[in-house]
């Protein structure tokens, strides 16, 4: 079964009779939102209700047949727990310290009759009082209340109307007792026969000080209610943005910190043509130095020689000293490589507008950039327009390896890798191996993707021209260009823009004005102008006037 | 009652605000027949020669002007002439101190907003631009095991 609720909206009335707003101690209800439960379905659903008084808010939500809440400031502290009135378990515990609390449970409220249950806290003046037999029609005795001498009071009016089988004979409704004076108040339901199975509440009042509240939910009737209400209405809302770019500009990397050099187990040289020369001739000396010591490290003393490559950069110079082949030291001396790692700034270029509109920005007008050993990408326009563009290689001349970062405007938005050193085969192995890379490479650079272009942007009124050149397939530039390939390219960032070629006729203003959507007096407008949204005011015309100027305005009109 | 019509020529757009027009005769006389404010139809004794070029007209007692969409000879002198009232001019100054969205202007423009009036050429315009610096040098690297 799905209990909706409905809350209670208290309306306090004040002295004249009419309708205020809450004040100060007050009642809030919530109550089933079909508040034709029976007993038996209450006792399936419930036996959870509880109250729980807080400093400043005491409440209760249950999901039994009838739940209520107090917001009585100071008055109730810690939590009771008590069932709804129309099931048979009893109220079992009460939870302290209450100043003046008193509780009398009935184990079985049902078919106990003159007992009550309830929560009385003399002082602050509360009562609740809930079980058959409770005081209703009449005076609430104070002995009826347990075994507590309040004083009586006498009920201001009634709170709640129900039905159902038993109960008074007299009075098929069967009401609750309220007592208002000085703050007391006593709501009790019941004088129903334990047997009934049919009681109904539709509704409540409570009857609190000397105001009454009025439940506004109340009628005899059903209430319905909306089944997306409890997922909450609509409301207005937005516009608390903060209105402030919190830019922080990403810069090129610093590169890494550790190198392969820097374990011992590796050593890069930078020789010159000389040196290498010199090498190979050591190598294929006989012989070539002490073979039996050197066959306790090596096999083959070209295993020692882990590579031999060409790249584009220069990774500088650091002392010369002797090459050694598997910690031999031979005859030939080259230069170490300074550092494994090397940057290449590549500058940066500068792209201004052509228009000074739209048509300088996507989908209109693109940009590609040709970034040597790692191929032609596109980027966005929007990123660079009124802006720098800057490149940035990080090169590691061990594996060939090297990362383009582009910067756009502050920060670095794009970053592609590509491979840089051409692998020069010193060892048939080594052959077989560059060959089937450049094989590789050679059947991407072969390629000519005609991807789909990005479709027309919707928003783009009517299919204009500009809008068609965005639907023309995007070529792919460039495959991939890694490695030896990558040397017999381009060895310079290129950026490439294609623009649109704009057909513009003579006075095109004039006839059909530019976009606007910009707010103005209509006297400060100069020549053609298309109406948006106007507000007619002021003007001594019939209706179908207006109509008709406003028609006109957003139609176009000469001003 | 008595007013004045004055028949005239423009030579404005239709819907230009505030028209160019030129008094060509003037008419009074009295108003014999219902007519609508709107789309008046009025009769007037003149040569049908003498106003032919006239395309407008404005009726001062009904702070209004008008297009001219027909006229018709009733009989030898009668002009029947049949108007529309022109809602922009009659209403001009107040149209101008309403404060209005434009949706398209001639002279309060933003560029930066999409324009769908815009039409391009098949052919786009390629631009190359090489940064200043690029790989310049070419160097070998010859890695050896151990240290």
């Amino acid at each position: 079964m799905g209990l909706k609720y409905l809350y209670a909206q208290e309306y306090v009335a004040n002295s004249a009779g009419t309708l205020g707003t809450p004040t100060g101690n007050y009642i809030r209800i919530f109550m089933p939102y079909y508040p034709e439960y029976t007993k038996s379905d209450l006792q399936s659903i419930i036996g959870r209700g509880s109250i729980t008084w807080g400093n400043k808010y005491a409440g209760i939500i249950s999901d039994a047949g009838l739940a209520f809440s107090m917001m009585y400031p100071d008055l109730f502290m810690g939590t009771c727990v008590m069932t709804c009135p129309f099931i048979s378990t009893a109220v079992s515990t009460l939870y302290g310290p209450f100043p003046n609390m008193y509780h009398t449970a009935d184990t079985d409220i049902f078919g106990v009759t003159g007992k009550h249950y309830n929560l009385l806290n003399v002082d602050e003046k509360v009562v609740i009082s809930i079980g058959p037999g409770s005081p209703y029609n009449g005076d609430l005795s104070v002995a009826n209340v347990g075994d507590i001498s309040v004083g009586s009071f006498t009920p201001v009016s009634t709170t709640a109307f129900m039905q159902g089988s038993g109960g008074n004979d007299n009075n098929p409704e069967y009401r609750t007792i309220v007592q208002c004076a000085d703050g007391f108040l006593v709501f009790g339901v019941g004088a129903f026969s334990s047997g009934a199975s049919d009681m109904k509440l539709y509704w409540l009042n409570i009857v609190y000080g000397l105001t009454e509240i009025t439940k506004f939910y109340g009628a005899a009737k059903p209430v319905s209610l909306d089944p997306y209400e409890p997922g909450g209405n609509t409301d207005t809302g937005g516009g608390g943005g903060t209105h402030t770019d919190d830019n922080t500009p990403v810069d090129f990397s610093g590169g890494p910190t550790l190198g392969a050099t820097d374990t011992g187990f590796i050593t890069l040289f930078n020789p010159t043509v000389s040196e290498l020369q010199a090498l190979a001739s050591y190598m294929w000396t006989d012989p070539l130095f002490d073979l039996a010591n050197w066959k306790k490290i090596f096999a083959d003393p070209m295993d020692a020689i882990l590579g031999l490559s060409i790249v584009p950069v220069s990774p500088g110079q650091g002392g010369s000293r002797p090459v050694k082949v598997g910690n031999i030291a031979t005859t030939v001396s080259m230069h170490v490589a300074a550092s494994q790692y090397v940057q290449l700034d590549c500058g940066t270029v500068s792209v201004s507008e052509w228009w000074g509109a739209y048509l300088d920005y996507e989908p209109f007008t693109k940009a590609e950039l040709y970034l040597p050993y790692c191929g032609t990408h596109p980027i966005s326009i929007d990123e660079i327009m009124n802006g720098d563009i800057h490149v940035h290689y990080w090169v590691d001349i061990l594996s060939g390896a090297c990362v383009a970062e582009v910067k756009c405007k502050t920060s670095v938005l794009y970053t592609f890798a590509g491979q840089c050193a051409s692998s020069i085969p010193i060892t048939g192995r080594d052959w077989t191996n560059v060959i089937n890379g450049v094989l590789n490479v050679a059947g991407s650079v072969g390629s000519m993707i005609a991807t789909g272009g990005a479709s027309a942007p919707a928003s783009v009124a009517g299919l204009a021209s500009a809008a068609m050149n965005t639907l023309k397939p995007s070529i792919e530039k460039s495959g991939s260009l890694g490695g030896t390939s990558g040397m017999l390219a381009g060895q310079t960032p290129v950026l490439i823009l294609t623009r649109p070629n704009q057909a513009h006729p003579e006075k095109q203003n004039e006839f059909v004005g530019y976009p606007s959507f910009i707010t103005r007096t209509l006297g400060d407008v100069e020549g053609y102008a298309e109406i948006e949204q106007v507000h007619l005011e002021n003007i001594p015309a019939t209706g179908d006037e207006l109509s008709e100027i406003e028609r006109l305005l957003k139609e176009g009109v000469i001003f | 009652m008595s007013f004045n019509i004055k028949l005239q020529r423009n030579d404005s757009e239709k819907n230009r605000v505030t028209k160019s027009i030129t008094d060509i005769v003037t008419l009074s006389g009295s108003l014999r027949e219902a007519t609508s404010i709107i789309d008046p139809v009025i009769k007037v004794s003149a040569n049908l020669a003498d106003i032919a070029d006239c395309n407008y007209l404005t009726i001062d007692a009904f702070n209004r002007s008008y297009f001219v969409t027909n006229m018709r000879t009733v009989v030898s002198g009668i002009i029947e002439i049949s108007c529309h009232v022109d809602v922009l001019s009659s209403f001009a100054d107040e149209i101008k101190d309403c404060t209005a969205i434009l949706r398209r202007s001639e002279s309060v423009w933003n560029l930066y907003l999409n324009d769908g009036s815009f039409r391009v050429y098949q052919n786009p315009t390629i631009v190359t631009v090489p940064f200043p610096t690029g790989f310049t040098t070419q160097q070998y690297i010859l890695a050896v095991a151990g240290g």
